[in-house]
């Protein structure tokens, strides 16, 4: 994995550490915008369809988010069903969507430099990168955390308007998918086969 | 260019309106149907497609709850009730403190809310029709159930019902013009409940094709009545009578016509309807007789709004009693989570019903009858799990999908609300539609005797499915704290004093001969719990016949 300086180094040369916690977010947004452009490229997602309006950055971040959502198991997971090209596809159609994505990305790396020493949420651990994203389920956050988070992080609207959207979006998505279907055993939309069996107990 | 004047105008096309049209239409008449709604094409409905869950799909779907009104204060919740507070796996969402202000659900369209409904076609039972002279509650209708018999069989048969006659909880009666529906694999494993408590748990009677009708097929059980049956097995108004009406040729529906007025002439008689079309523009149909069909919470507000010299408190309502004794939707729901994989998202939306509890029994701590079913109703994907059951994300989000999808069902209830002149529908002066006419406003409070009805419903449900061996109760919702209204009636009561009605039996104006109500708002009471539909059509039925017999000695 691509080895960047960490947060704490960057601001102990910069002496800016000194000025605490009030800069630290807005540094850290700082670092990391320079940081996409210091990191690696992300692995191309390799689908067939092309990811139109996400930078390749937006689109692996925007990928393993909806993974974490449904992952992977026995069974298929969001991944596998691209969920990532369908919220692409909005994007297209909605900037105000397009611009959510792209703050929420921003402040995935945000937390990832804050909180963990790392430029970019894609460099994180999976137990980092959930535990970054329950920040963004309000219902998981008491009211007090939230209240640290917005005093603290400034981006808790982001986060949580953030989150809340593309986890909606990654069900709805997915489970408008014959993949999803799989996963609970449903055998599609209610029209024109209908359920002629449904008297019938297994 | 003046309209030419018809014989009949018909406000509204639902159960009320597509029924009178239809019936007049075959009497000889000419008549204009003026629809608030759109006309919406059946093929359009999304249930075909692969995202036919999500939410933007709805709008191709007739989808209700069209929030046009404005309600009174909320009531304060009865704490020593606590226990009746909806709940679910993702939380409590009511206020703590007050009912939830009412959220209606219906549809404008040609075919009302019949394009979502889900089908139940029940006669209420013969006490339903004299509560306050055989059993000491609310008031009796100045008709009896042998009255409206013809009519509901004339009903059952234009609407092709299904259903088992030989119900115990009813009265004997002829077969259906179809055999009953099979009972779904999830109503079999919460029968096992009611038979163990000694319920019966029947065959619903449905408007619902067990075999084709003409060129309509019979169901394929699909479960998506409420969004809009797209295979026309559902026999909602614009697939059946509406039609029908238009094929004699003499019914012509203008849709997305908001009628605003029901100017009198001279004598007092109504010769027309004002109305506004899509775009804003006010016309005048003149007709000789008006039947107002515009649903419990429309036809109120469209008579308190008609305000003249002769009608100052509102047309036709020298009784004060239009828009009063508003009768909402009092249900229970429990939402039961079994092991077994009874796929309960197939079959139609009620297959069944128990009347055990349908008649009011003094032994009970209320009055007034209670009417269980059970139903996916909205559970019928699963994003709809998602959505209503599932919290959270992740592998434990998935994995609890895999546990619940197919295998959670609502055993619920619905009750009589009894009849209360407090509970009303006025005018909201302060807000208006896009057409400057004011919204109405829905006052509407539960008593103790209601609360005890839920407390009743809640303490049976659970003993039924205790009894079925239920895995999981994943929620309940009742009208104690939210207010889900999806029957509505009573705010043009019928009877046979005009001081304290607003229609005769045959559903006719005391105060203006030629106006007639023929939909919800002409009820006395809720009949037990049984659903309106098929009542309010034999009315509609009874009352046209009514207007064809007086035209014809020229009594109209
Ligand atoms: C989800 C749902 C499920 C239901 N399921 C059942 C069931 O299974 N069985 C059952 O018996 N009942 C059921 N009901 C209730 C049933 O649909 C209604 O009680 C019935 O349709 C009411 O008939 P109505 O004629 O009074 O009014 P509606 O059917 O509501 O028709 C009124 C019509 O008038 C139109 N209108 C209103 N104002 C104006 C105006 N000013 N000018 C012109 N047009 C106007 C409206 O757009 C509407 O089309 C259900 C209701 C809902 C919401």
């Amino acid at each position: 994995m691509h080895k960047h300086p960490s947060r704490r180094t960057l601001l102990k040369w910069t002496g800016l550490g000194l000025l605490g916690a009030g800069v630290g977010p807005g540094l850290a947004w700082l670092i990391n915008r320079s940081g996409h452009h210091l990191s690696s490229a992300p692995e191309p997602l390799g689908f067939s369809d092309p990811v139109l309006v996400f930078t390749a950055y937006e689109a692996a971040v925007l990928h393993e988010v909806t993974g974490f959502i449904i992952p992977t198991d026995h069974d298929p997971g969001a991944k596998e069903a691209k969920v990532i090209l369908e919220l692409d596809r909005l994007a297209q159609k909605d900037d105000r969507f397009l611009s959510l994505c792209r703050q929420g990305v921003r402040w995935l790396d945000d937390q990832a430099s804050s909180r963990y020493d790392q430029l970019r949420f894609l460099d994180l651990s999976p137990e980092q990168c959930e535990s970054i994203l329950s920040l963004g389920d309000s219902s998981e956050r008491s009211f007090l955390g939230k209240v640290w988070d917005k005093l603290y992080y400034g981006h808790s609207r982001i986060a949580f308007n953030f989150f809340q959207r593309i986890r909606r979006l990654t069900f709805s998505i997915f489970y408008s998918h014959p993949l999803g279907w799989k996963v609970v055993g449903y055998e599609g939309p209610p029209q024109f086969s209908g359920n002629l069996d449904y008297h019938l107990c297994d | 260019m003046a309209a030419e004047e018809v014989d009949v105008c018909v406000i509204g096309s639902g159960a009320g309106g597509g029924v009178a049209a239809y019936a007049l239409a075959t009497a000889g008449f000419s008549i204009v149907v003026l629809e608030a709604g759109p006309r919406f094409d059946p093929a359009l409905y999304a249930l075909d497609e692969t995202e036919w869950e999500s939410a933007a799909k709805l709008l191709k779907i007739p989808a209700g709850n069209s929030q046009n009104f404005t309600s009174g204060p909320p009531q304060p919740l009865d704490p020593r009730y606590e226990h009746l507070r909806a709940w679910s796996q993702l939380g409590r969402f009511a206020s703590p403190t007050h009912r939830s202000p009412p959220q209606i659900f219906r549809v404008k369209g040609v075919g009302g809310c019949t394009l979502h409904y889900q089908g139940e076609a029940h006669r209420f039972s013969p006490h339903g029709f004299v509560s306050r002279s055989e059993l000491g509650y609310a008031d009796d209708w100045p008709i009896r159930y042998e009255d409206l018999e013809p009519y509901y069989e004339r009903m059952e048969r234009l609407l092709g019902v299904a259903g088992d006659h030989r119900n115990p909880h009813k009265p004997p009666r002829l077969p259906f013009p179809n055999p009953p529906h099979f009972l779904s694999c999830a109503t079999q494993r919460v029968k096992q409940g009611f038979d163990r408590l000694g319920l019966t748990l029947w065959p619903n009677s449905l408007a619902i094709l067990s075999r084709p009708k003409g060129d309509r097929p019979p169901c394929n059980y699909c479960n998506g009545c409420e969004r809009g049956c797209m295979t026309g097995a559902k026999s909602s108004m614009d697939v059946t009578l509406i039609p029908q009406a238009e094929a004699t040729g003499r019914v012509r529906v203008i849709s997305n016509a908001m009628a605003r007025d029901i100017p009198l002439d001279k004598m007092g008689k109504a010769k027309g309807v004002t109305y506004f079309d899509r775009s804003g523009v006010e016309h005048f149909q003149p007709a000789k007789l008006v039947v107002l069909a515009a649903g419990a919470l429309e036809s109120p507000r469209l008579l308190l709004h008609a305000t003249s010299n002769r009608f100052s408190d509102g047309l036709a309502n020298r009784s004060g009693l239009v828009g009063r004794n508003f009768m909402e939707t009092l249900v229970y729901f429990n939402i039961a989570l079994f092991e077994d994989p009874i796929h309960s998202y197939k079959g139609t939306q009620i297959d069944a019903r128990c009347w055990d509890f349908n008649q009011s029994d003094p032994q009970r701590a209320f009055r007034g009858g209670v009417v269980f079913g059970v139903s996916a109703l909205n559970l019928l994907g699963p994003l709809s799990y998602t959505k209503h059951l599932v919290r959270g994300w992740g592998l434990q989000h998935k994995q609890r999908m895999r546990e619940l999808f197919g295998r959670v069902i609502h055993l619920f209830a619905v009750g009589e609300h009894l009849p209360h002149p407090d509970n009303r529908i006025t005018l909201d002066e302060e807000a208006r539609d896009s057409f400057g006419i004011p919204l109405p406003k829905v006052t509407v409070a539960l008593s103790q005797n209601e609360l005890d009805m839920l407390d009743f419903m809640r303490s049976q449900a659970r003993a039924i499915l205790g009894a079925a061996g239920v895995k999981e109760i994943l929620g309940e919702i009742s009208a104690y704290d939210t207010d889900y209204i999806s029957h509505m009636s009573g705010t043009c009561r019928m009877g046979t004093d005009p001081q304290s009605s607003v229609v005769n039996e045959f559903c006719q104006s005391h105060d203006v001969p030629n106006l007639f109500i023929t939909d919800a708002s002409c009820f006395v009471t809720e009949g037990g719990g049984d659903s309106p539909s098929l009542t309010i059509q034999a009315l509609a039925l009874r009352a046209s016949d009514y207007i064809a017999a007086q035209a014809k000695k020229g009594n109209l």
